[in-house]
């Protein structure tokens, strides 16, 4: 009865959306009930499993006979159009893999919810508006999908609405979602040119002109960019990222960014056939920046969750720029180097997502335990939520892209692809490549620093507030979706081969090349061009380290003291210290902001030292400016504002100025229609 | 197999150079040492320091965690592994650059 249902990969997604909504409903009608949470998780992580062993399926080459669907909704002359294809099929593995963990998450998070009714029905909603946005076949059912997941997660952001900065949060949220669609809408607008025909197979065989390519370029780097967060339209995300419950946080950081850049992927490299090289200057150029700027502004930040949204700027730009080389590369006809720069981005999607929304479910479950989401009030952890810690610390390492974990083995390929830079003809990529490759290892050391301060500041230490102190360990549930995505970071880590040759449908969909096939090659090694120019062995690096740890620790404890005290931290003889004296978030940062502070965010330090004599004690002030927002927002706010109260009078007429007013409008149109013809 | 005798001559080159290790920074040391004029620490005196070192106890903080007495030996091991990259006495090595 169910293979007659499901008559092709695609239906069983749709299937899947189905029961998403389905349970999206039953929600609301159980909203009141106790066991709703339990319900409403367990039916989302069912469905969710399905998708995602659906998704693994097509991804690995096996048709159910026809890959897309027609629903007689929509456009009346052309219905709703869903296609799965290898690009969709990883974009749903991403999407149903964090769906997944987020709902195993959320079946012990969730009982923590004050008011469930306004995130249950949303929840499921969201997701099924991700997966419908990846299926999507037509501009018009892509922008409908894409508007309902914006708004579905803007009812997430807005859940906890009652808590100071969160009804802000979900303003500008609004308003850049509402900008970003505008983009996409003129974007798709342009694409279908004056035929109209909006389906993405017409678009695809249609010839565009470089103009129309340029100007599609621009708009989806506003449109796409400003849901993904480049630098400058990031500034919503900072703020509605963390103001959702965590499992919600960990979708919008982990998941619907990446439904940004598959947009991205899907018109710049697959509707706009090839690309020009010139285009590549721009998302090399904005990747670079929204790297080092995102993973600078995270380096500042106390509170956890906002840190964590910081670095998913910097991750996002990070795939920017592998974007950019892809289409450099691709441009240029370097087959093999494009598809190892758009592997690498791939790759990278893959392990963000897997380690973002491990490390904001750690941050949710420090939540839940203390109530405290400022670093500077945490600390000691490691003693009271030894499990949480343990999970944390792998996302962590792996975030800091440190081997053998799965973070290293994107940021290497992609750095192998900027080596392969020389051998791009033009002189403005060869010198701008090199460049934007400095700007993201310096993004990538600076994220290494940005997470020990997280995690020392958070979990080591003496506890710094009384919450701290009596912090209880989390539900198994929340402990489970935490230790299996730290599994998979280690997995994806040691067998990266698999993972590469996974994504090989994708790169051959999209760019009709490939890397190399890695599972012919020996130990498991990867190998991005040829074995002589360089490979990567991720299980024989820790095999390596695990070997030498343990004969350092082999050879300490069979020939050195074995003797072993324990005594209070040396204060340097101002004993017993409060904990608030310790090491903090912001003493960590200080000499980054230091650096690169007084440039990017004109930061000042003030000391307020009081007169001889007076007993006030002094203070330390710091002073930190968002240049974007202060340059860039406040400025179109304020004339916004401004233009407002202006036109505010027009409220206040009396009628025969109101009819004046009309009589006015319509002689002025008249008139032009006469002008005009 | 192949590989057994690049693995043999790989563990000697990873050997030699933790035996080495602090040969270099004595001599490192001595130089300083003579470019001051001073007669500077013998040329041995690292190991002896670190024989020395071994002998005495561990003194943990009362609150350091588990973290704090594992991280030393990884650290230890990233090291030697980096320095097991770099050529000594043979080029071509098992994890070295081709």
């Amino acid at each position: 009865m169910i293979s007659a249902l499901v008559t092709s990969a695609v239906v069983l997604q749709m299937w899947c959306v189905a029961g998403l909504l389905g349970i999206s409903v039953l929600a609301i009608l159980l909203s009141r009930s106790k066991s709703s949470t339990a319900v409403v998780y367990g039916a989302t992580l069912a469905i969710c499993a399905v998708g995602l062993v659906g998704s693994l399926r097509s991804l690995g080459g096996v048709p159910m006979n026809g890959s897309t669907v027609t629903l007689p909704i929509g456009l009346p002359w052309l219905g709703a159009h869903f296609r799965l294809d290898a690009l969709a099929s990883f974009f749903l593995f991403v999407v149903n893999l964090g769906g997944a963990s987020a709902s195993l998450y959320g079946l012990g998070y969730g009982h923590h919810e004050q008011a469930p009714h306004r995130v249950l029905p949303f929840f499921p909603a969201f997701l099924a508006g991700m997966n419908l946005v990846v299926l999507a076949d037509d501009a018009f059912s892509y922008l409908l999908c894409w508007e309902f997941m914006s708004l579905a997660s803007w009812a997430l952001v807005m859940a906890h609405h009652r808590e100071p900065g969160n009804a802000k949060a979900g303003y500008v949220y609004l308003v850049m979602a509402s900008f970003g669609t505008l983009a996409l809408l003129l974007a798709f607008g342009l694409l279908a040119g004056p035929a109209g025909d909006y389906g993405f197979a017409a678009i695809r065989a249609a010839p565009h002109t470089p103009y129309v390519a340029t100007l599609v370029l621009v708009l989806m780097l506003l449109g796409a960019g400003s849901k993904a967060g480049l630098v400058p339209l990031h500034v919503w995300l900072p703020l509605a990222h963390p103001a959702a419950p965590s499992h919600v946080s960990a979708l919008m950081s982990g998941v619907m960014t990446k439904v940004a850049i598959y947009g991205f992927i899907r018109v710049v490299f697959d509707l706009l056939g090839q690309p020009t090289w010139s285009a590549s200057v721009v998302v090399l150029f904005l990747g670079g920046i929204t790297a080092v700027m995102g993973i600078l502004y995270a380096m500042m930040e106390k509170d956890l969750k906002r840190l964590l949204a910081y670095s998913t700027i910097e991750n996002v730009g990070v795939i920017f720029a592998s974007l950019g080389l892809a289409l450099a590369f691709q441009a240029n006809g370097l087959k093999l180097a494009a598809a190892l720069a758009f592997t690498a981005a791939l790759f990278h999607v893959l392990n963000h997502s897997l380690f973002k929304s491990l490390l904001f479910f750690g941050a949710g479950a420090v939540l839940t335990a203390t109530g405290e989401r400022d670093m500077d009030k945490l600390g000691g952890l490691i003693h009271r939520m030894p499990f949480t810690s343990f999970a944390v610390l792998v996302g962590c390492v792996a975030i800091s892209a440190l081997p053998p974990f799965n973070g290293f083995v994107s940021e290497w390929l992609m750095f192998q692809a900027v080596l392969q830079s020389p051998e791009l003809p033009q002189w403005a990529l060869k010198i701008l490549v090199p460049a934007v490759g400095a700007l993201l290892a310096l993004a990538a050391a600076l994220a290494a620093a940005c997470f020990v301060k997280a995690f020392g500041v958070t979990f080591l230490g003496r506890p710094r507030s009384p919450a701290a102190e009596a912090a209880p360990e989390v539900d198994r549930y929340s402990l489970a979706a935490m230790f299996i995505l730290a599994a998979l970071c280690l997995l994806a880590g040691i067998l990266p081969g698999p993972v590469i040759d996974a994504l090989s449908p994708v790169t051959i969909e999209i760019l009709s090349s490939r890397m190399p096939i890695q599972a012919n090659e020996a130990w498991l090694s990867i190998v991005p061009i040829a074995e002589s120019r360089s490979s990567y062995n991720g299980l024989l690096v820790m095999v390596f380290i695990t070997i030498s740890a343990s004969l350092a620790v082999f050879f300490i404890h069979r020939f050195a003291s074995h003797a072993l005290r324990r005594g209070p931290a040396w204060g340097c003889g101002f004993s017993d210290p409060t904990p608030a004296a310790q090491y903090s978030g912001g003493s960590f940062a200080q000499p980054i902001r230091r650096v690169f502070g007084t440039l990017v965010f004109h930061a000042r330090d003030h000391v307020e030292m009081p007169a001889p004599g007076d007993i006030r004690p002094a203070r330390l002030r710091i002073e930190l400016h968002d240049l974007v927002w202060e340059g860039m927002y406040q400025p179109i706010a304020g004339a916004v504002g401004f233009s407002a109260d202006r036109l505010n009078r027009l409220q206040f007429l009396t009628i025969r100025r109101y009819l004046s007013l009309v009589f006015a409008t319509l002689v002025t149109l008249l008139l032009v229609l006469a002008i005009w013809s | 197999m192949v590989v057994i005798p690049d693995i043999i001559v790989q563990g000697v080159q990873m050997l030699l150079v933790l035996l080495l290790a602090p040969l270099l920074t004595g001599f490192v040391r001595k130089i300083k040492a003579r470019l001051l004029r001073r007669q500077g620490p013998p040329l041995l005196q690292p190991y002896r320091d670190l024989i020395r070192l071994m002998r005495k106890d561990v003194v943990l903080a009362d609150n350091a965690s588990w973290l704090f007495r594992v991280i030393p030996y990884f650290i230890f091991a990233a090291t030697w592994i980096a320095a097991s990259l770099v050529p000594t006495f043979r080029s071509g090595l098992l994890f070295g650059l081709q």
